[in-house]
């Protein structure tokens, strides 16, 4: 890889092969293709080259919210209090690699408590192909003492100005008398130290993922009580809401960033069952959940993320029709309270057992084709079926008289039976599941749903209670 | 006249933006009941309906008259309940398509009562049913005024806790109470009949009937309530009231 600076060509970057026979970056491109018979040279696109630097930040989201391309080479990921969710540092930084790696990338990374270090050690310190280097906390001294003094990412002059003082590794540097150094080389090579060791902060200009509505609210104040991040998030919602207008969105999932004066950011997440661009609405999602905000000192930014959004068009109002008002605003009102898991409807199955014949759906599914129509089903259904002791005259007929829950019942009235089977092409456990429903009324005139499940092996029938009917 | 202003008169014209949510009374179908009930049925606020007795057939009982009476109904229901023991196939043959029915599992009894009145304020329903067996006076009247101000009936179901019988110091548009009876034809197969048993109506008189659910000759058509005198062929005669002073 070639790029002009001036008047030459010098090599920027090379292949392994390549570096194997010899080449060097910062070689002329004249020297290295003499060096080299053969040597295939191509022109670098630097706009190009950051084009897929900012996609690959982008892409690198899914770790953390917080990512910023790194020079021209790199990218820095700010993990803090995000490696949870990939199972850990070690994790997350294996896994970042992992990925990059099967995507023919060559890749080296580096995690620590500071910026710089883990720029040097991810260009200085480990191989091409190792895991990355995890530096715990209070080891950045230790972790950076044996880098060449190049990672201190100074100018050449400054390089070789410094290895002819004798110093060649950073530990080296580090040793040395600080006021010298500084009097020396100036406070850019002590500040670019102190970064090196966590001593001092580093700010990080994350990339905001473009697709990613957002609104912002930074207050010149910081805010403490309910009733100021109410007002707040009624200022971001209608923001947002308006944002989402203009591109003919709704948002299904939100999420609000809330930064405290000691700099820690938390994130509240509500969800909508459907798109949905109402302010009022979305105020709402969050209305549970705002009571659980710990502002601490103060609160003194806010964001508002759509993190996923939905088409939702303008809808025409018909009118001379009632128009009964949606009931999406209800269901995500109630699933804020009881969970969203808690709000279903319940559509038929294809099975005959009663058991199976429902399958819960989500409280927006479209209606069921299939119909319940297998005959009278009790009200309410005892799951799973209770064994009662029965009396009957013949094997085949209804119960006389049976006991449940210690009471017994006189049996007056009957109707059955009616077979009905599991899948039985399915296992052979199935085949077992052969049972006889009858439907008989008592004398005191409850009307129970009884069963008798036959076990051909042992020859016997054994009676259970499934459900009571109305 | 300005822009704003035609808007104005072409919104009056057509009377968009000024619904007021109408309250459609559901009604039971049999003239008795339908008369002794201010406004022919279960209009406005709570109604509760409480099982005659700790066993399961008289829930059993409630809940299909739940969802038969708002199966008569148009429009979404909300079901309320700690936990789901009804079998939805019930609803369906009381008339009641699941496809209408929105199940909200509370769990605890102050979310099941707190997602009611949510619903009943929604405005949009054909009514809500609310399971809860423990129900203060507080929350009962806050049941009432939600329904009063959604427009919507709620059908409250008092069940029975640990074989105690819900109380009744609550504030309630009307409360039945459902007992299952033995099925009326001398012999046959087992049919629903119920003692329904109005012990509370504000602005009527207390009252019972005896009625069974009875599917009509049309098969695919919803079933009727009939009243019991006219189930077994005979017609209810109201016998004149006489008074000596």
């Amino acid at each position: 890889m070639a790029e002009a600076t001036g008047q030459k060509r010098l090599v920027l970057c090379a292949s392994y092969a390549a570096a194997a026979a010899g080449v060097a970056q910062g070689q002329t491109v004249a020297l290295a293709q003499a060096s080299v018979p053969g040597l295939t040279v191509l022109e670098a696109d630097r706009e190009a080259d950051a084009a897929s630097l900012a996609r690959l930040a982008v892409w690198a989201l899914r770790y953390t919210p917080l990512v910023a391309p790194d020079g021209r080479d790199g990218l820095v990921l700010d993990t803090t209090g995000a490696d949870h969710l990939a199972g850990g540092e070690a994790a997350l930084l294996s896994d970042l690699l992992t990925r990059l790696r099967k995507a023919k990338l060559s890749v080296r990374g580096a995690l620590s408590s500071s910026h710089t270090l883990s720029w040097a050690l991810a260009r200085f310190g480990t191989g091409t192909d190792g895991p990355g280097r995890i530096v715990p906390p209070g080891g950045e001294e230790e972790a950076a003492a044996p880098l060449p003094v190049a990672a201190l990412g100074m100018t050449p002059a400054q390089g070789s100005a410094l290895r002819r003082l004798g110093l060649d590794r950073i530990g080296e540097v580090a040793a040395a008398p600080r006021s010298s150094l500084a009097l020396r080389f100036g406070p850019d090579l002590t500040g670019r130290l102190d970064r090196l060791h966590a001593r001092m902060p580093e700010p990080l200009t994350p990339i905001e993922a473009p697709e990613l509505i957002r609104a912002r609210l930074r207050l010149a104040e910081p805010i403490a009580h309910q009733a100021g991040i109410e007002a707040a998030l009624e200022r971001l919602t209608d923001e947002l809401c308006a944002a989402l207008v203009r591109r003919g969105l709704g948002v299904r999932i939100l999420d609000l960033h809330y930064r405290r004066v000691d700099g820690e950011v938390q994130i509240l997440r509500a969800r909508a069952a459907a798109s949905s661009r109402d302010p009022i609405h979305l105020r709402r999602l969050f209305k549970e959940s705002l009571e659980t905000i710990d502002p601490g000192f103060g609160i003194e930014r806010l964001d508002l993320v759509a993190v996923r959004t939905g088409r939702l068009e303008a809808r025409q109002r018909v009118t001379g029709e009632e128009n009964p008002p949606p009931l999406e605003p209800l269901i995500d009102r109630i699933g804020a309270r009881v969970g969203p898991g808690h709000v279903y409807r319940v559509a038929p199955t294809e099975a005959d057992l009663p058991e199976r014949s429902c399958r819960r759906t989500g409280p927006l599914a479209a209606p069921a084709i299939l119909v319940w129509d297998r005959g009278p089903r009790p009200a309410l259904l005892i799951e799973p079926p209770e064994p009662v002791e029965v009396l009957a005259l013949l094997p085949d007929h209804p119960p006389r008289r049976f006991t449940w829950r210690g009471c017994q019942h006189q049996v007056t009235r009957a109707d059955g039976p009616e077979c009905m089977m599991a899948e039985w092409w399915r296992a052979d456990e199935e085949v077992a599941l052969t049972r006889d429903y009858y439907r008989v009324e008592t004398q005191a005139g409850g009307r129970y749903w009884l069963f008798r499940a036959r076990d051909e092996a042992a020859g016997t029938a054994s009676w259970f209670v499934h459900g009571v009917f109305a | 006249m300005s822009r704003s202003q035609q808007i104005e008169a072409l919104r009056a014209q057509i009377g968009v933006g000024s619904e007021v949510p109408k309250a459609v009374p559901l009604a039971f179908g049999a003239a008795p009941i339908d008369e002794a009930l201010p406004g022919g049925g279960l209009a406005l606020g709570s109604h509760e309906l409480c099982p005659g007795g700790a066993d399961l057939p008289h829930e059993a009982a409630c809940v299909q008259l739940a969802a038969w009476l708002l199966g008569q109904a148009r429009g979404p229901v909300v079901w309320v309940l700690p936990r789901l023991t009804l079998f939805p196939p019930a609803l369906a043959e009381a008339g009641l398509s699941p496809s209408r029915v929105l199940f909200a599992e509370a769990g605890r009894d102050e979310d099941v009562l707190a997602v009611a009145e949510e619903a009943l304020r929604h405005g949009g329903l054909a009514g809500v049913v609310c399971e809860a067996s423990r129900l203060t006076l507080t929350a009962s009247r806050r049941l009432q005024l939600a329904g009063e101000a959604g427009g919507v009936p709620c059908l409250t179901f008092r069940r029975w806790r640990r074989g105690q019988a819900p109380s009744v110091g609550t504030a309630c548009a009307t409360r039945w109470t459902v007992t299952a009876l033995p099925s009326r034809a001398p012999s046959g197969l087992p049919r629903a009949a119920w003692r329904l048993a109005l012990t509370r109506c504000r602005g009527g008189q207390p009252r019972s009937w005896d009625v069974a659910l009875e599917p009509q000759s049309e098969p695919g058509t919803p079933l009727r309530l009939r009243l019991a005198d006219a189930v077994a062929g005979r017609q209810a005669v109201p016998t004149a009231r006489r008074f000596a002073a």
